[in-house]
């Protein structure tokens, strides 16, 4: 119910860098994962738009109000917590009114609204329980109910889902995307993992040292990263240097074992890159399928290790002295036999060129 | 040598709170076993009997048909590694690997010999006069397997070994972990919360739900042939179509779900019961509605699509079927159709992968969420 | 080589030889022995005297009765006399605590949350008046606020400006009580979970309103623990009072008067009766601490928010702050300033024989070879007090730590803290009465019975840092340490010991500080021989003010020491 814009905000913990010149708007009701390592600027952003860190410079907008400098408390946002942050000594219910009683709200009307999020979000009957006898997904749930009971037009969300298991964490995605976009929220939600951005949000803005690096729809970051970090860290790739050559119109890429993929790139002939392939797009045939198969590249290989491990298959394979990894969402058939001899298909547009000098850089 | 049987175990915390109910199963010598299940399942109780730091309220459990009640911890052969390393921080990296041998009194060139072995054999030779403090977590996991070795375990006990260290690290380990364990010829017992990781590195899994076992089996069989319903939700991710069953032959039941009839693998679920057909998403097989005649399959339900969602490694696409239920696809990220909202499919899926399990009768969410 | 084989073989042949003993300890059955006799010991030094009081009131009600209730003389006036004191003591008690409480929690969360320069200092100094002997300070608060060469310098007065009695006991017990609110709850401030705070200002309320209503909470168990002890410290107090409290008698100072008097069955009396308040008290708060609700949960958003804003708040620390150093800080060091003043002569007339360095060292009494004695015999008893401690705290906080069923352990740890909240003058009649010729008759007063008093008095210091210790060592060690075939005792020596040294140590310190600077329980179990807390008394009894500054200057800087040294040690711990 708010529109976000944080502009050329940084800041400085002494000397320490937490986020510099971040120039970043959020729509109203719109949904936006905030995604990169440890480090790289969340928190530390997600606490700026909270009210609990003043940035060193900038503004921070809520509409077209300035509230750079209006303290946590008056900023009406709701914030989720990695660690739940519920208070130990109060029942769930007291912890959810907690913000209705600190902001003298409507009590009466506030415990409707609560009750209503309770139902939604499967965590009725546990009113009267403390934090610790609840589970860690419901934990979370009511710190969510909490943040949204207290008025908030924001949601601000920091790694909500890390704590938990795998399996509820998939569940909660779900369900938070549902409640935001059902309440009409404007929602930021920073997390490490490419899947949980993917899945909730409508827009991801990729933080490195810093800085927002790329930012854009699931589908625009992935299939497009602007550079070998935002490919690096949301696909799983099998990287592979080498060189680029040009013959005719085709442009091909080498490397120093001999293998060459038909690629497109805008890349010179004769520049050093790198290319990133993710293991999804790599596709691995039986040789016998040679003749119905039709892609730019389609070359012979060993298969290494090939394990189901629950949604995918794993297969790597070797070419010359490249390993590819590939990824194939499990179906009918039981996995590769190891040792046996496969195709590996691939067309032009599946690899991620991007010259080996980005490679230095990454590793400062 | 090491074979390791439970039999009806049951361990009672306090008054009656149940940690492990009846729990009865054989570990082969030299399998690599994994126990995972939500937290509070009692996979970790169950390790701990193991080790013996607890003992059974009822049953028994036997090491190679030895009865293990009056054994105590010490003389139970085993190893134990944990999440959080416990290396001693007040002895090096030899002493610590020296501590099994030395207490238990061997004779000063044994020990030299075992340490030196155990230390090559996680490769951690170089910093073997190195205290703790000044190595880093994967040393220190690696110190601890060799303290392990060094005490001539024959049975690995463990516990979430893997959960302090990174992603990457992770991976790497569970390699390096299960080739240590299979050249020693070990038996490992490994407890983890992480699907993905019990799937790559044992030879059998054991799923566990509130204190039972559900079902101990390859990682192929839990995702091929789960024999519970909650195999089918634990593992990976799967949808329950709620139907009655209307004829069952023996090989496959017809499923009568809302106002279309699937047919699905029998698993001896008899006529009129009302049912949960289990699918794993990854077996949703999408089609849209034209005029040709059917592609993929004949065994599918109508429905009309939500969403679909580009997610890199794969698309997941919502559908709502015919009778309201809504079910999720993986579909394969390259696979060249979109679907658009509101567009009419037919979700199809070839009835032997899927199960048939009795509909739980608190419903499908209060039994299964966690 | 051969010798050298040989050589192996007797290491590996002692080796086993300690293996198999230390198994032969860790049997259930010697294993139980060794808890019976743990509790043992802490029964019959610790709560036996106690007991043996409460016992013999019970016995020799009679001759009670007839002695504090209906003397053929007095009457009950004996018995009043305990009332009036005993009230005198409560009251100034209560206000103490209440200054304890205004004080002692501002500056702990200034020593938990603030990072300043100099905030070590101040940790130090918060912490000083725990250590240095009551008696010390409560003679320099007397100089400083009762005579006229204290703070009556500054209005230009001839006399003190506070005369002994009610309010200068007050002054003085609040300067020595004031830390132990300000230390129960200083580590849990500093151990609460910032995000819950973030979390509170998030949802709208302001700092004062999650102080109030999200964190008081969270300390109030460590608060109400702190109150008690200050509390019950002020009721018990027995060195300083006798200094500062002039003919306005405080229930211990009574004690000790009587016992001067040999005044046996009315002492035995007061004593119980002391006893009993505080163990009530002690009990209480064990109950029900964790049930006391804070009700106020109605919230004023505009007032509270003002209560958070930079001006309110920077008084409150400014206030507190001043009041530390005007009321705390300044009184307990202007000993110091007062020994210079009245180095070689007084200040106001000049003569030397008034002066410090004739009364200590050139008068014909030789204060120096007293003040010598004194000190060799503290050290002395401190050093032996804390060897039997140690010893006999170790497996008891062992025990205690390890211990599974929660009510027991419970009960235990209320026991441990008995001999904190007992006034030491009440327990040192009870050592006197259980040992002494009324008793068992095992010892007469002097340095024996003091060894005795200041262990049982001592125990507590030893043995609750010792079970923090044991707690903190995670308990993945030890299963670590027995799965590799370690019985307890092996694993104990070779793991946990290793990581229990600087506790150790550090437990060891406290404990040698406490029997150093103890007056209340010394002046009644002791002979001939005088401890320099006592002899502090006596000097300013006889009114040698400058030799007494002298031996209360010594005092302040070994305990100052003693207490760096613990420090060091503590946060050694804590980096482990």
């Amino acid at each position: 119910m708010v529109k976000v814009e944080l502009k050329d905000v940084t800041k400085f913990y002494g000397k320490i860098r937490g986020v510099e010149n971040i120039d970043l708007s959020i729509d109203d009701g719109e949904y936006l994962a905030v995604l990169g390592p440890t480090g790289s600027g969340k928190t530390s952003t997600m606490y700026l738009l909270a009210g609990l860190l003043k940035p060193s410079s900038g503004s921070i907008h809520f509409d077209q109000t300035d509230v750079t400098k209006t303290p946590a408390e008056d900023r009406e946002v709701g914030f989720v917590f990695e660690e739940y942050n519920l208070f130990p000594r109060m029942l769930v219910e007291e912890n959810v009114l907690f913000g209705p009683v600190v902001k003298d709200l409507d009590i009466p009307e506030s415990k409707l609204i609560a009750k209503e999020l309770f139902t939604l979000l499967n965590i009725a009957g546990k009113e009267k329980n403390l934090p610790d006898e609840i589970s860690g997904g419901q934990k979370q749930r009511v710190a969510l109910a909490r943040a949204i009971v207290s008025n908030a037009k924001l949601l601000v969300m920091d790694d909500p889902l890390r704590a938990l298991d795998a399996k509820i964490r998939e569940i909660l995605q779900v369900e938070l995307r549902k409640l935001v976009k059902d309440l009409g929220l404007t929602c930021i939600h920073a997390t490490h993992d490419t899947h949980e951005a993917m899945r909730v949000a409508d827009r991801i803005a990729v933080f490195k040292d810093g800085k927002i690096v790329q930012i854009g729809s699931p589908e625009e970051v992935y299939n497009h990263p602007n550079s070998l970090y935002v490919a690096d860290f949301l696909g799983e790739n099998t990287t592979i240097k080498g060189k680029i050559s040009e013959k005719k119109n085709d442009c091909y890429f080498k490397t120093e074992d001999g293998l060459e993929f038909k690629i497109e790139t805008s890349l010179n002939d004769g520049e050093e890159a790198i290319a990133l392939v993710p293991s999804e797009l790599l596709d691995v045939f039986d040789v016998s399928e040679r003749k119905n198969i039709n892609y730019d590249n389609i070359l012979e290989g060993k298969v290494l290790k090939s394990k189901c491990i629950g949604e995918f298959n794993e297969i790597e394979i070797k070419l010359n002295n490249t390993i590819f990894k590939a990824k194939d969402l499990i179906g009918k058939n039981i996995p590769l036999k190891k040792g046996s001899t496969v195709l590996i298909a691939t067309d032009k547009d599946d690899y991620r060129i991007f010259p080996q000098k980005e490679e230095i850089e990454n590793e400062k | 040598m090491s074979d390791i049987r439970f039999q009806h175990v049951t361990k009672i915390f306090g008054r009656k709170v149940e940690a492990v109910k009846d729990l009865s199963f054989i570990i082969n010598d030299g399998e690599y076993v994994s126990l995972i299940g939500p937290s509070g399942c009692g996979k970790t109780t169950a390790l701990r009997l193991l080790a013996g730091t607890i003992l059974p309220t009822k049953g028994q459990i036997f090491f190679d048909d030895k009865h293990m009640e009056n054994v105590s911890i010490q003389d139970r052969n085993i190893g134990f590694v944990f999440q959080h390393f416990a290396i001693f921080p007040h002895m090096t990296v030899w002493e610590n690997v020296a501590y099994g041998p030395t207490v238990r009194g061997r004779h000063k060139k044994d020990i030299e010999s075992l340490v030196e072995n155990a230390l090559k054999s996680v490769q951690i030779s170089s910093k073997a006069e190195l205290y703790p403090p000044t190595l880093s977590a994967p040393d220190w996991q690696k110190t601890a397997l060799a303290r392990v070795l060094a005490s001539e375990a024959r049975i690995l006990l463990l516990d979430e070994p893997l959960g302090a260290l990174d992603q990457k690290i992770r991976e790497e380990f569970q390699v390096f972990l299960r080739d240590l364990v299979k050249r020693e010829k070990l038996t490992a017992i490994h407890v983890t919360h992480d699907q993905a990781e019990a799937l790559t590195i044992s030879d059998k899994v054991a799923v566990m739900n509130k204190g039972e076992l559900i079902q101990l089996g390859s990682p192929t069989d839990l995702i091929y042939n789960p024999n519970h319903i909650f195999t089918s939700f634990f593992v990976g991710e799967s949808d329950f179509l709620e139907g009655v069953v209307i004829n069952d032959e023996e090989k496959e039941s017809e499923v009568k779900i809302g106002q279309s009839i699937i047919r699905t693998h029998n698993t001896g679920v008899s006529k009129g019961k009302r049912v949960a057909v289990a699918v794993r998403r990854e077996f949703f097989q999408l089609e849209k509605i034209t005029k040709d005649a059917d592609k993929i399959t004949n065994n599918y339900i109508n429905g009309t699509i939500i969403q679909d969602q580009f997610l890199g490694l794969l698309r997941r696409v919502r559908v709502r079927l015919e009778n309201q239920q809504i079910i999720e696809a993986k579909i394969h990220a390259k696979y060249p159709i979109h679907f658009n909202e509101n567009e009419s499919v037919k979700v199809g899926f070839d009835s032997s992968l899927s199960r048939c399990f009795d509909y739980p009768k608190e419903g499908i969410i209060a039994a299964l969420e966690m | 080589m051969d010798l050298e084989d040989k050589k192996l073989d007797a290491e590996v042949k002692m080796r086993r030889t300690l293996l198999a003993a230390e198994r032969w300890l860790s049997k259930k059955g010697v294993l139980s022995v060794g808890k019976v006799f743990t509790v043992g010991i802490f029964i019959l030094l610790v709560l036996g005297p106690i007991l043996y009081l409460l016992l013999q009131i019970i016995i020799s009600w009679d001759d009670i009765n007839s002695t504090v209730f209906n003397d053929p003389i007095l009457g009950n006036e004996a018995f009043l006399m305990m009332m009036r004191s005993i009230g005198l003591s409560l009251k100034i008690a209560a206000i103490v605590t209440v200054f304890d409480i205004i004080v002692g929690v501002p500056i702990a969360w200034i020593l938990a949350r603030y990072n300043f320069r100099g905030k070590n200092i101040l940790d130090t100094l918060v912490d000083m008046p725990m250590a240095v002997p009551t008696s010390a300070l409560g003679f320099s608060i007397y100089l400083f606020w009762g005579t006229n060469n204290g703070i009556s310098k500054l209005f230009n007065s001839e006399v003190g400006l506070v005369s002994q009695g009610t309010l200068l006991i007050i002054l003085a017990h609040v300067a020595f009580t004031f830390p132990y609110v300000t230390r129960s709850i200083k580590g849990i401030i500093s151990d609460l979970d910032l995000n819950l705070e973030k979390a509170g200002r998030t949802l709208g309320a302001s700092p004062f309103t999650i102080a109030r209503m999200i964190s008081l909470p969270l300390v109030k168990e460590g608060l109400l623990a702190g109150i008690v002890l200050a509390f019950t410290r002020s009721l018990g107090e027995t060195g300083a009072t006798l200094i500062v409290s002039g003919v306005y008698q405080t229930a211990p100072v009574v004690i000790v008067s009587w016992m001067k008097g040999l005044k046996i069955p009315t002492t035995a009396f007061l004593a119980f009766m002391l006893i009993i308040i505080s163990l009530t008290l002690l009990t209480l708060v064990r109950l029900f601490a964790r049930k006391v609700g804070l009700p106020w949960n109605k919230v004023f958003p505009r007032f509270e928010r003002k209560l958070s804003s930079k001006p309110v708040t920077r008084t409150r620390d400014g206030v507190s702050l001043f009041l530390f150093l005007i009321f705390v800080f300044v009184p307990a060091l202007f000993v110091i300033v007062f020994l210079f003043q009245w180095w070689g002569g007084s200040p106001f007339s000049g003569d030397p024989q008034a002066g410090m360095i004739y009364q200590v060292f050139q008068a014909p009494d030789q204060k120096i070879t007293d003040i010598t004695n004194a000190l060799v015999t503290s050290i002395e008893i401190a050093l032996i007090v804390t060897l039997i401690n140690v010893i006999i705290a170790t497996p008891m906080a062992f025990f205690i730590s390890k211990m599974k069923n929660k009510k027991l352990k419970g009960f235990l740890d209320l026991l441990i803290d008995i001999p904190l909240v007992i006034p030491s003058s009440a327990l040192g009649f009870s050592i006197f009465f259980l040992w002494g010729s009324n008793g068992m008759h095992i010892l007469s007063p002097g340095f024996m019975m003091i060894i005795v008093a200041h262990v049982s008095f001592t125990y507590s210091y030893c043995v609750r840092p010792l079970i923090g210790s044991f707690d903190a060592i995670p308990t993945m060690y030890d299963e670590a340490a027995t799965s590799f075939g370690a019985s307890k005792f092996t694993a104990f020596r070779k793991v946990t010991f290793p990581f229990l040294k600087s506790g150790l140590i550090a437990a060891a310190i406290m404990t040698f500080t406490r029997s150093m600077s103890e007056t209340g329980a010394t002046i009644i179990c002791m002979g001939v021989e005088r401890t320099i807390p006592v002899l502090l008394v006596d000097f300013f009894e006889a009114s040698t003010f400058p030799a007494a500054a002298f031996a209360a200057t010594i005092l302040i800087v070994i305990s100052f020491l003693l207490l760096l040294l613990l420090r060091f040690f503590s946060r050694r711990k804590r980096n482990e």
